[in-house]
């Protein structure tokens, strides 16, 4: 044999070699991931730091998953996903509902848990000076209780100031003394690891004292070490629920004294002198509007006008309405409730087996921490169950929300007709002699008030339904039977105060007719861009309009153009 | 020594490593049990582990392995589908990333298990498989286990 061919055989040898030792590394590696991960070597974790680049050091797949959270802007669904575009250019109709409320000016799709802190500092519903500016001239600065299911430094802040005090301080005195960087590991830390799990064993845990004490009014037992008892399935979902739920901040009732500063500033940081002092203010603590929503029951939307009804005397809105002067109550993603009375929970199917499905992760089954819309690993979340194919399964998701989607915009379009005409018939009864010989403004208001208050109540309730709805992130999907119910009731209450509007103006001689706005007339109201100085607020890669196919989508939704969706599934 | 002899004798050498590693390797992979019939060798590769675990609270586990549903029962189409499904699979839990978290049957496995399906309960079931084998019902959009989905495994469709 000649030396070249001998050559030739070594290089292939070691060539092949090099393969076998790769292979047989790589079956090494997958033997090894495959045995169940370890929860040992947690010394050093604590809720003293709760820095996920330090928790995650002990779990790096996790920590890998929940950062991919970071670039994941851009994955919208049809109603939610976390493309964050300006949801009230998508729904002009929500500036007509917020009309006198921070809302009004500034309300996008979020993004992922990863931003929860950094999405909350950034928006303009958060800038006394922008809003004090644009028509809001009370508005004094958001209190601290915003930042309950923010910030991962939760139970430190509550800790160094107090519970009642950390609510009712001002949200960027608070940011202001925190200590730490102003990064992401430090003042801008959102949703983070021990904010579900314990330091000592990662076992789940609720960690919100509103949340807490919320459940245990419900009839959950509570636990030092998990806030409340309850066994691992259950608690996938209450982790969950103790942020995406209906809230509102309750007046305590009493004065607390709290830092305050010489100079509030929408900035991170103390400057110009600023001074922080100690001032008395009216007390206000987070609470969860659950006292008629025992455990073990589904949820129904009538308990929350029992309750709010219940607390009315300290409690009689969330905004006095601009336009038509109701008492309106805000909804604010009650994802938690919707839920309780769907199918899946009554079948034991938890927040995170769809929301955080089990994947692989090389021969590993892990829980996905990139939380995110299970639409986008049908796959994994449905399939665990659902034996039919993906295509089928995303179909019936689309079905559903679309049809949802359909209702929930039509009882939007009611409550805008009625919030129209209220106001056509305000400024009507202004003019009729009656009314215009009270010289006092404010009591001229009043008198009109007390005469509209039927329909302003209906104002009120046909809202906060449209407006449940439209805050619950699933566009009725956790709950599809409960949904439509709701925005039944909405157009209802709705049609029901156009024909108290009409019924009164009548009464006074006034000639109206009962107006019927759909998507072309939101178009027109449709908000601009916001803008600071001259530039657009949010830059790239936040969007500030809404997206053309998600328009032409809802365009097509009321009346429902079903030649559009039979062909386009 | 010459040049020759040196080249020969390292030659000889990566080839008995090659040898021994090739040998390691398929000890190391438990090679051996995929010349078996045991329905505990689907489940060397962990991502069977789901499905391997509904299997054993199966109705079917007493009567069935594996492959009686899973491979054509005569002896040379069995062989070339075991080498044929186990080199792409070793392939693809070798290389790819993304696999999928709940598989789906392919075409070829569904008309196998079809196959089987009549093969084994044929006696009480030729009454309905006969008309099915006529012209007009050869649309094959039924199959047995379009009904009787749970038999074998819960997930994993």
């Amino acid at each position: 044999m000649k030396t070249k061919g001998l050559l030739v055989l070594i290089i292939i040898g070691i060539v092949l070699g090099i393969g076998i030792a790769w292979f047989s590394a790589d079956i090494g590696a997958k033997k090894s991931e495959s045995v169940a991960i370890k929860t040992e070597n947690l010394q050093g974790l604590s809720d003293d730091n709760p820095d996920f680049a330090v928790w995650g050091a002990r779990f790096p797949d996790y920590l890998d998953m929940y950062l991919k959270m970071k670039d994941s802007t851009h994955t919208a669904t049809e109603f939610a996903g976390s493309y964050p575009y300006s949801k009230i250019n998508r729904y002009p109709q929500l500036t007509m509902f917020w009309d006198g409320y921070a809302f009004k000016y500034d309300y996008n799709q979020n993004r992922s848990h990863y931003y929860s802190q950094i999405d909350q500092m950034d928006t303009l519903r958060n800038n006394k000076e922008y809003l004090n500016s644009h028509g809001l001239k009370a508005f004094d600065g958001q209190p601290g209780a915003c930042m309950n299911c923010h910030t991962g430094n939760l139970q430190n802040l509550v800790k160094k100031f107090g519970w009642i005090e950390f609510n009712t301080m001002k949200y960027w005195t608070i940011i202001k003394m925190m200590e730490g960087p102003n990064t992401v590991h430090g003042k801008k830390m959102g949703s983070t690891c021990a904010d579900c799990h314990n330091p000592d064993d990662m076992s789940l845990r609720v960690t919100r004292p509103a949340a807490i004490k919320a459940f245990i009014a419900r009839g959950y037992e509570s636990d030092e070490k998990h806030g409340i008892k309850a066994d691992r399935q259950e608690m996938r979902s209450l982790v969950c629920m103790q942020c995406h739920v209906e809230y509102y901040n309750q007046p305590t009732g009493k004065k607390v004294t709290v830092k305050a500063e010489t100079n509030y500033q929408e900035i991170p940081e103390f400057r110009e002198g600023n001074k922080i002092i100690e001032v008395q203010a009216n007390g206000i603590e987070l609470t969860y509007p659950w006292k008629f929503w025992k455990k073990g029951e589904p949820f129904r939307i009538e308990m929350f006008d029992d309750y709010y009804e219940s607390v009315r005397d300290s409690f009689p809105y969330d905004f006095i309405h601009a336009s038509t002067k109701a008492p309106i109550l805000k909804m604010q993603h009650p994802e938690a409730e919707l839920y309780s009375g769907s199918v899946h929970a009554a079948n034991g199917v938890s927040c995170a087996d769809c929301h955080m499905p089990y994947t692989r992760k090389g021969a590993k089954k892990v829980t996905n921490h990139f939380i995110a819309s299970p639409l986008l690993d049908v796959n994994a979340s449905c399939k665990s169950c659902h034996t039919q194919n993906e295509d089928y399964l995303k179909n019936q998701v689309k079905d559903i929300q679309r049809m949802v989607a359909a209702n929930i915009r039509s009882a939007e379009y009611a409550v805008a007709s009625l919030i129209q005409d209220i106001t056509t018939l305000r400024s009507e009864m202004l003019k009729l002699q009656e009314f215009a010989k009270i010289a006092d403004k404010k009591q001229q208001e009043i008198e009109i008030t007390k005469i509209l208050t039927p329909a302003l109540e209906l104002h009120r309730k046909s809202q906060m339904r449209a407006d449940f709805m439209n805050a619950e992130n699933s566009s009725g999907f956790h709950n599809p039977r409960e949904s439509n119910r709701i925005a039944l009731q909405a157009v209802k209450y709705a049609k029901d105060g156009q024909n108290e509007v009409l019924a009164i103006a009548m009464k006074y001689g006034i000639k109206m007719q009962a107006s019927k706005l759909g998507f072309e007339d939101m178009r027109k109201i449709a908000p601009k861009p916001s803008e600071v100085n001259n530039k657009r607020y949010y830059e790239s890669p936040l969007q500030d309009d809404a997206p053309k196919d998600l328009l032409k989508l809802d365009k097509n939704l009321v009346p429902y153009n079903y030649r559009v969706f039979s062909n386009q599934k | 020594m010459g040049k020759k002899a040196i080249l020969f004798s390292l030659l000889v050498l990566i080839m008995g490593a090659l040898v021994g590693g090739g040998f390691f390797i398929f000890y190391n992979a438990n090679g051996l049990s995929y010349l078996s019939s045991d329905s505990a060798a689907c489940n060397n590769c962990h991502v069977m582990h789901e499905v391997y675990d509904d299997y054993n609270k199966s109705s079917h586990k007493a009567v069935a392995r594996c492959i009686d549903c899973h491979l054509p029962h005569t002896f040379f189409r069995k062989w070339v589908a075991k080498a044929e499904s186990g080199l792409g699979h070793m392939m693809v839990f070798t290389f790819e990333k993304n696999l999928p978290t709940h598989f789906e049957a392919n075409e070829k496995t569904k008309k196998w298990v079809q196959e089987n399906c009549i093969s084994c309960h044929k006696d009480y079931v030729e009454n309905i498989t006969n008309p099915t084998l006529k012209a007009q019902h050869q649309d094959q959009s039924l199959s047995c286990v379009s009904c009787h989905k749970n038999v074998g495994h819960k997930r994993n469709y």
